[in-house]
């Protein structure tokens, strides 16, 4: 996931990645990861300590300046809770499309490509 | 299988955008969702390493079983005859691709007309433990090749290929079993077209091949049973 800034406010770092900074530490579902006390400070993230605690990958493209993060790997598995994540992608026509507009219906998400 | 009470959602991988899939997607003239994935969010989101994938997701928005391969019905070794002219590497791709297994003895199809009927009860709803434990491993390294692949994606996108190609090697070197980074990358080499210049995904006469591997060297070297992991129902 790109990030447009190497300081990402709390709200941006939720936006990117999925993850809340909360007091008691960065959150997703009911899974909490405790950590250090100055990672946020003014609402901005120090993204070094949060993305390292997380086991995110964090990428720089130094020529274009553009930032990267991974998605985090706590617990060593891709999932670190069953809740999905409600993802926005367009259709065929550009029209975005929430996954959790399904809510409420059994889901059967199928990933295809055509090479 | 929506008047049976299931959304099918299908998402296509494709940095091109959307024009590669949709004469597929005409051609099906699905009534469901069809969505596109230009960046790969739905491998970072559900640890999708390879296609066709699937995800259940129950009603209340609880993932219920976790990425795995989808063939709705068990593969059969084998494969069609091929027209005279074939280009060898084709054959020989063919040939690897008869031996791929997907794992699945019974029908993938019919596991989900039976969690159509019997919802949580179903014996293929698994609980949220065996969900994670089977939802794939994840480790700095894999996760860094994610954050690679989503500048892969963007300089590809917006027109620098040789950054993306700096790019789709690293994700490559960082997560080498996962097969979608590495077919999205090796198909767009070529004549990017030809949807069957897209299935060669591998150096052609004459030209430069950036990567370290490509897919004929690649499942050789793994094998072929190994394309797919195992599926448990």
């Amino acid at each position: 996931m790109l990030l447009s800034s190497a300081s990402p406010t709390v709200d941006e770092f939720a936006q990117a990645t999925g993850w809340e900074l909360e007091p008691q530490g960065a959150c997703r579902g009911d899974v909490c990861i405790p950590l250090p006390a100055d990672s946020v400070v003014d609402g901005t993230v120090d993204l070094a300590t949060v993305t390292e605690r997380l086991g995110m990958g964090l990428v720089s493209d130094e020529e274009s300046g553009l930032l990267a993060v991974g998605p985090a790997s706590p617990g060593g598995r891709v999932l670190v809770t069953t809740e999905a994540p409600d993802l926005e992608l367009p259709d065929f026509d550009g029209h975005p499309f929430r996954l959790g507009s399904l809510r409420g219906t059994k889901v059967v998400l199928v990933a295809w490509a055509p090479y | 299988m929506y008047p049976q009470g299931v959304e099918i959602v299908t998402v296509c991988l494709e940095t091109l955008g959307p024009e590669p899939g949709r004469p597929y997607v005409e051609a099906a003239q699905s009534e469901h969702p069809t969505l596109l994935d230009t960046a790969h969010i739905v491998d970072e989101a559900f640890g999708i390493v390879n296609i066709p994938n699937a995800v259940w997701i129950d009603e209340a928005g609880m993932i219920v079983r976790p990425a795995e391969p989808a063939w709705p019905e068990p593969r059969k070794p084998g494969g069609r005859p091929l027209p005279d002219g074939t280009p060898q590497r084709l054959r020989d791709i063919m040939a690897e691709a008869s031996n791929i297994k997907a794992w699945t003895a019974e029908s993938y199809a019919d596991a989900v007309r039976d969690w159509a009927a019997n919802g949580a009860a179903s014996r293929h709803v698994l609980p949220a433990d065996e969900v994670i434990a089977r939802s794939g491993s994840r480790d700095s390294f894999t996760s860094t090749a994610a954050a690679h692949f989503s500048l892969a994606e963007h300089f590809e996108r917006t027109g620098d290929h040789a950054k993306a190609v700096e790019h789709f090697r690293h994700a490559h070197r960082l997560a080498p079993d996962n097969w979608t980074y590495k077919r999205q990358a090796w198909s767009i080499e070529g004549d990017r077209d030809n949807p069957m210049a897209r299935l060669w995904q591998g150096p052609v006469e004459g030209r430069d091949w950036p990567y370290e591997s490509d897919w004929l060297s690649d499942i050789r070297r793994k094998g072929a049973e190994q394309y797919y992991r195992k599926v448990e129902l």
